[in-house]
């Protein structure tokens, strides 16, 4: 059984945190694990933090990574919705049961 | 054409001023041939100019009652309906009332709006027996708030590209910012996120921005107003905004009719609005780099998404008639009368001053005042030249006129004109044809019997009405001639004795009793329902007439019809120079 990642992005969620956050998130992306990333505690979020989830979903896709973004907070839901990314959240497949 | 008034909303105003002259005259000739196929697509086609243009300069009020009017002309076209007189008299209507409100258009405050909103309701009551029910509502869908859910035309939107420069998150902006301003101009209808540009990991930095954004964006903000959105970024960033598909139709229209100026591309379509300074900065750019032998402006400005094709083409085109016509005419443009006023006030007082200089100058050589003097005449009367204007231009209003009139009055009439190439002055124009246009409505009023009278007295039922111009030595002569009923000397006997204007038991010559239709009052008290409801009477046409100098007589034949002649002395013969002061000339000019 393959082992199930989880990670939870910070609270800002910007172009300040990206650079010391994307490392680990894209290597859990191209894992080829199931990876969750809890987006609950997500405050605040820019372009930046958009563009790298976007990020984490072409790698994830490229290295058959299970990625799951999880409980997206309310900033994050706006921001996607206004993007019109609903597609983003949107998980590839279900999980299997942890 | 008002101070205030922008370059576009000028060129608004004169090409819908063309626009609606013409659909006039169609929608007049329509109503003699209301199947003829040509004469329903022109009507249509100046409607629809209309529209497209009112989108392009955001009359939304204009662009919405055209719109209306024209669904009418689209079935109207399509044969679902026909156009007999009701519906042309409709249809002129809404021609007089988009006239009216391209003339609000160029008012910095609204005038009368109450007027406009009455008027526009009493005009729709009257179009919608002829509309679908749909074309009404298309209004609340058209409002750029529109709640969601309004079904989206994606021909209606502006569409946008933008890519940021990388650095802009660094920097401190984030795209989103730009995004959602843009949504307070309207309705953002579509917002598509391009990941394409994000690269590999070896060379991924996530504080770059790799994203491409496609946007579109329902508004009636023109292009500038889209563009300024951008201001902070527009030097870094690479930014296409290309006009609704919608609205190509009405740039184009507003191409064809840019003045007859030698202009260059990117001034042509910097003027009608489809390219802002700044584009056509980046344009000019991309040519110079390119060096001399590059592509011309118009491609580039295609190639960089700043302007559709079809607008440079038009652009083209416009260049090559402009070219054309430049070549053909020599030099036909507009003046203002303003500016042609003070011109010739200008040349008579230098007139005024060689005159005085030759009258007390013996020091002056007399043959180059002489030169001077000359000079100076020939070019006041060139001046006055482009100050005169043809008869036949004024005859788009005598047609609608006496076309309203007998509408109105269930009169047949035909109306014959002659001497349009007779030269007015312009103010003299005016005044002479608001003289005619009340002689004839006069004519239509009192002159031509019912259809059923004329029959019953051996006549056509349709009357003949004639306005013939023409020059008699030192007169200009205008004729207005009916074949009705004439004028009744014991009736204009009785009335006038009524009136107090005879004393009772009086009974003057036919001349005398025609002199008296030009009295002060006299028609409304013979007419109780007189038409024109203009309160005035043939008094306002003999002091118009008096005003110019000229006389006017009236000759009838009862049972035959009447004659109104207007005679105007020519003027030009002595001019005198236009001077305030009372320098007199002792001078020769030959």
């Amino acid at each position: 059984m393959m082992s199930v990642q989880s990670l939870t992005v910070p609270e800002e969620f910007t172009v300040h945190q990206v650079g010391e956050f994307a490392p680990r998130l894209l290597e859990a992306a191209r894992s080829g694990d199931k990876v969750q990333v809890d987006l609950s505690g997500v405050h605040h979020i820019d372009t930046a933090g958009i563009q790298l989830l976007l990020t984490l979903r072409r790698e994830a896709s490229r290295s058959l990574t299970r990625l799951e973004f999880a409980n997206p907070s309310p900033a994050v839901n706006e921001m996607v919705a206004f993007y019109q990314l609903d597609a983003l959240l949107r998980a590839p497949a279900p999980l299997m049961s942890a | 054409m008002d101070t205030g008034m922008d370059e576009a909303q000028a060129l608004f105003v004169a090409d819908c001023t063309t626009q609606l002259d013409g659909l006039e005259l169609q929608l007049l000739a329509l109503e003699c041939k209301p199947a003829d196929r040509s004469g329903l697509d022109a009507v249509f086609r100046a409607v629809h100019t209309i529209k497209g243009n009112a989108a392009v300069v955001q009359q939304s009020e204009v662009e919405w009652f055209a719109h209306i009017t024209e669904s009418v002309l689209v079935r109207l076209r399509d044969g679902v309906l026909y156009a007999d007189a009701e519906l042309v008299s409709v249809l002129l209507a809404c021609c007089d009332h988009l006239r009216f409100l391209v003339r609000l258009s160029c008012l910095e405050t609204p005038v009368s709006p109450d007027f406009a909103e009455a008027d526009r309701a009493r005009l729709i009551g009257l179009l919608v027996p002829y509309l679908d029910g749909e074309d009404l509502s298309a209004r609340t869908a058209d409002k750029p708030a529109a709640a969601d859910g309004t079904v989206m035309d994606p021909d209606a939107c502006w569409r946008l590209n933008v890519q940021f420069a990388p650095e802009v998150l660094r920097q401190g902006m984030d795209p989103a910012y730009f995004m959602r301003h843009l949504a307070s101009l309207g309705r953002i209808c579509s917002l598509q996120v391009d990941t394409e540009g994000i690269p590999d990991l070896s060379e991924y930095d996530p504080e770059l921005c790799y994203l491409r954004f496609q946007v579109l964006l329902d508004t009636r903000s023109d292009k500038q107003t889209i563009e300024d959105i951008f201001i902070f970024v527009r030097e870094s960033c690479t930014l296409q905004i290309l006009p609704p598909v919608a609205r190509l139709d009405g740039y184009v229209g507003r191409i064809h009719a840019l003045p007859n100026d030698d202009l260059h591309t990117g001034e042509m379509l910097m003027r009608v609005g489809v390219l802002t300074p700044s584009e056509l900065a980046s344009g000019l750019r991309v040519q110079r780099a390119e060096g001399g032998a590059g592509k011309p402006l118009g491609s580039i400005l295609v190639d960089e998404g700043f302007v559709p094709p079809e607008v440079v083409s038009a652009v083209l085109q416009r260049q090559n008639e402009i070219r054309q016509e430049l070549a053909r005419e020599g030099h036909a443009f507009r003046v203002s009368t303003e500016q042609l006023e003070a011109l010739l006030t200008n040349i008579g007082v230098l007139q005024c001053t060689v005159a005085e200089m030759a009258s007390c100058g013996r020091d002056l050589v007399t043959t180059e005042l002489d030169v001077l003097s000359q000079g100076l005449e020939k070019a006041r009367r060139l001046v006055e030249g482009l100050r005169s204007t043809r008869f036949g231009e004024q005859f788009r209003r005598l047609h609608r006129v006496v076309r309203d009139a007998a509408q109105d009055l269930g009169k047949k009439v035909d109306l014959r004109l002659s001497g349009s190439d007779i030269v007015l002055e312009r103010p003299v124009a005016d005044l002479l044809s608001d003289a005619l246009m009340h002689l004839l409505r006069n004519a239509i009023d009192h002159g031509l019997e019912s259809p059923a009278q004329r029959r019953e007295a051996g006549k056509l039922a349709h009357g003949m009405l004639s306005v013939d111009a023409r020059e008699e030595e030192d007169w200009l002569v205008f004729t207005v001639a009916d074949d009705g009923a004439g004028i009744d000397c014991d009736k204009v006997c009785a009335v006038a004795i009524a009136r107090g204007l005879l004393p009772a038991g009086a009974r003057p010559d036919a001349e005398a009793l025609y002199a008296l239709l030009f009295e002060p009052g006299f028609t409304t008290a013979e007419m109780p329902t007189h038409y024109s409801g203009r309160g005035v009477g043939l008094d306002v046409v003999r002091d118009a007439v008096l005003a110019l100098g000229g006389e006017i007589n009236v000759h009838s034949t009862r049972g035959a019809g009447s004659r109104f002649e207007i005679r105007l002395p020519t003027v030009g013969e002595e001019p005198e120079p236009r001077s305030t002061d009372s320098v007199t000339p002792v001078f020769e000019t030959n």
